[in-house]
C-alpha cells in the first residue's frame, strides 16, 4: 500500500472509531433519535405484516396438516381438565376463606396494576440475544423500563421505544436482571438470561435457602416494575457454588419466547389503561 | 435495501425455523461484500449504516454489533489485499472462514459492553451452525453480484488493482 492509502486507511478507522464512540454514548439508556425512529417505524410496519402472515401460515400448519396423535392428547387434556376442576373447586375455598381474614383483618386489597395489551410483531436478528419487538410505543404511554408479561409468565422489560413500536429486552437475554422469590421457600435471588440458551439462571441465592428442582420462581414485586407474584419460571437444576455462600439456580422460562404472539405492557400506577 | 429485506425476513419468518438454521448471521455476507467490492469510504458507511439497522432490530446494546461488524469489515477489507475473492471456492472459503471468526470476535466484543461469554461456551461454535452461515452467506454474497451487474456498479477490483497499488 502507498503511504497516502495508509494515511487513509489509518484516517478512515480513526474516524470510524470516533463515530462509533459518539454513536455508542447518544444510545445510551435506550435513547432513540429521529433517524432511529424512522428506521425502527419502517421496520416494524412492515415486520408487522410478514410476522401475521407468517404466523397465519403456522396457524394452518399446526392446525390442519399436524393433525397426528391429537385424538390421544385430547384424551389425555380431557383427564388433565378433570384433575383440574377438583383443584379450582378446592382452591375456590380457600380463596373464600382468604377474603374473609382479609376481611376481618381490615388488610388493603392488593391494587391490580394496568395492563397494555400488545402484539409481538418481531423477534431478534440475532440469535445471540432475546428480544422481541412489540406494537405499542411512546404514543400509547410505553417508556424504558416498564415490565412485559403474557397470561404464560413474566416476558421481559422495555429496552427502546419509539413512537409506535417498542423493543423488549426479554427475560432469557443475556443482560437481562430480574429480582425475584423461590414461590416455596421464599429465597430470594437475581435471575438472568444466559448466552447462548434460551434458559436462565437465578444467582445471588443463600446456600441455605431451600431451593429444590421443580420449584416455581415468580417476580418479586420489588420497585413495581412487575406485579408480585408472576411466574418467572421452574427450577431445572441447583448449582450450589464450589466456594463462597452462595447457589445458583438453573431455570426454565415459564414463557416460550419464540412462541410469543401478545403480551401486556405493565403500567406504573394512574397510567391510563388502552386495550387492543 | 437487500439487507432490510433480509432483516425484515430474519426478524419474522426465520425464528420459526428450526433452531439449528435460525443461527443464521443475516449481515455477515454484506460486510464481507463490502469489504472486497466496495471502496473503504463506500464499505465502512454501508456497513456503519446496516449494522446500525441490524442493532436496532436486536436487544443487544447499542454498539455491540456496530463493532462487531466494523471489525468483520475491517478483516474482509484486509483480507481483500491478499485474497481478493472472485471464485466460487475462494467466495466460500472466506465466508466460511469469516463466519467461524465472527462467532470468536462477537464474544470479546459483548465483553467489551460488560456481558460477554466464553467463546466455547455451548452453541457459540456449531460446525453446522458456522457451516450453514457460510452456505447462505454464500448465496447472498452471489446475489449482491448479480444485483451490482445489473445495476452496472463497476467492482472495486476495477478500479483499485489495475492502479498497481495493492
Amino acid at each position: 500500500m502507498p503511504s497516502d492509502r495508509k494515511y487513509a486507511f489509518f484516517a478512515f478507522v480513526t474516524a470510524a472509531v470516533c463515530v462509533l464512540a459518539l454513536y455508542i454514548h447518544r444510545h445510551r439508556q435506550g435513547q432513540t433519535g429521529r433517524i432511529d425512529n424512522l428506521l425502527i417505524s419502517a421496520a416494524g410496519n412492515m415486520q408487522r405484516q410478514v410476522f401475521f402472515f407468517s404466523q397465519g401460515m403456522r396457524r394452518i400448519s399446526d392446525h390442519y396438516v399436524m393433525l397426528v396423535g391429537v385424538q390421544k392428547r385430547n384424551e389425555d387434556l380431557e383427564r388433565e381438565i378433570s384433575g383440574l376442576k377438583l383443584q379450582v373447586s378446592a382452591l375456590r375455598e380457600v380463596d373464600l376463606e382468604n377474603t374473609r381474614l382479609r376481611e376481618s383483618l381490615d388488610f388493603r386489597h392488593r391494587s391490580e396494576q394496568q395492563l397494555l395489551s400488545a402484539h409481538v410483531v418481531a423477534h431478534d436478528v440475532s440469535s445471540d440475544y432475546f428480544g422481541i419487538r412489540i406494537d405499542r410505543g411512546s404514543s400509547d404511554g410505553v417508556k424504558v423500563g416498564m415490565g412485559v408479561i403474557s397470561p404464560a409468565g413474566l416476558v421481559g422489560r422495555v429496552l427502546r421505544v419509539a413512537p409506535r413500536f417498542a423493543d423488549v429486552r426479554t427475560l432469557v437475554d443475556p443482560n437481562s436482571k430480574i429480582d425475584a422469590l423461590v414461590q416455596r421457600s421464599r429465597a430470594r435471588g437475581i435471575v438472568s438470561g444466559q448466552a447462548k440458551q434460551a434458559t436462565c439462571k437465578m444467582s445471588y441465592v443463600d446456600r441455605l435457602e431451600d431451593v429444590a428442582v421443580g420449584d416455581a420462581v415468580v417476580s418479586s414485586g420489588y420497585e413495581a416494575i412487575f406485579p408480585k407474584g408472576i411466574l418467572v419460571g421452574y427450577a431445572i437444576a441447583v448449582v450450589p457454588s464450589s466456594t463462597g455462600i452462595l447457589q445458583n439456580v438453573m431455570l426454565r422460562s415459564a414463557v416460550d419466547i419464540t412462541r410469543l404472539e401478545e403480551v401486556f405492557v405493565v403500567l406504573p400506577p394512574g397510567e391510563p389503561e388502552k386495550t387492543t | 435495501m437487500a439487507v432490510f429485506g433480509v432483516v425484515l425476513l430474519r426478524t419474522t419468518a426465520w425464528p420459526l425455523a428450526p433452531p439449528l438454521f435460525a443461527r443464521w448471521d443475516v449481515l455477515l455476507p454484506f460486510i464481507v461484500y463490502f469489504g472486497q467490492r466496495r471502496s473503504m469510504a463506500e464499505g465502512m458507511i454501508l456497513a456503519l449504516f446496516t449494522s446500525h439497522l441490524y442493532s436496532l432490530c436486536s436487544a443487544a446494546p447499542i454498539g455491540v454489533f456496530t463493532a462487531h461488524y466494523l471489525l468483520i469489515f475491517l478483516i474482509a477489507r484486509l483480507v481483500s489485499y491478499v485474497v481478493f475473492a472472485s471464485t466460487r471456492l475462494s467466495i466460500f472459503v472466506l465466508l466460511l472462514c469469516l463466519s467461524l471468526a465472527s462467532r470468536a470476535i462477537l464474544p470479546a466484543v459483548a465483553a467489551a459492553f460488560g456481558h460477554g461469554w466464553s467463546p466455547w461456551a455451548p452453541g457459540n461454535i456449531s460446525p453446522i451452525a458456522v457451516l450453514w452461515s457460510a452456505l447462505v452467506g454464500y448465496v447472498f454474497y452471489q446475489l449482491m453480484g448479480v444485483l451490482d451487474a445489473m445495476t452496472r456498479k463497476l467492482p472495486r477490483a476495477s478500479i483499485e488493482l489495475t492502479e498497481g497499488s495493492l
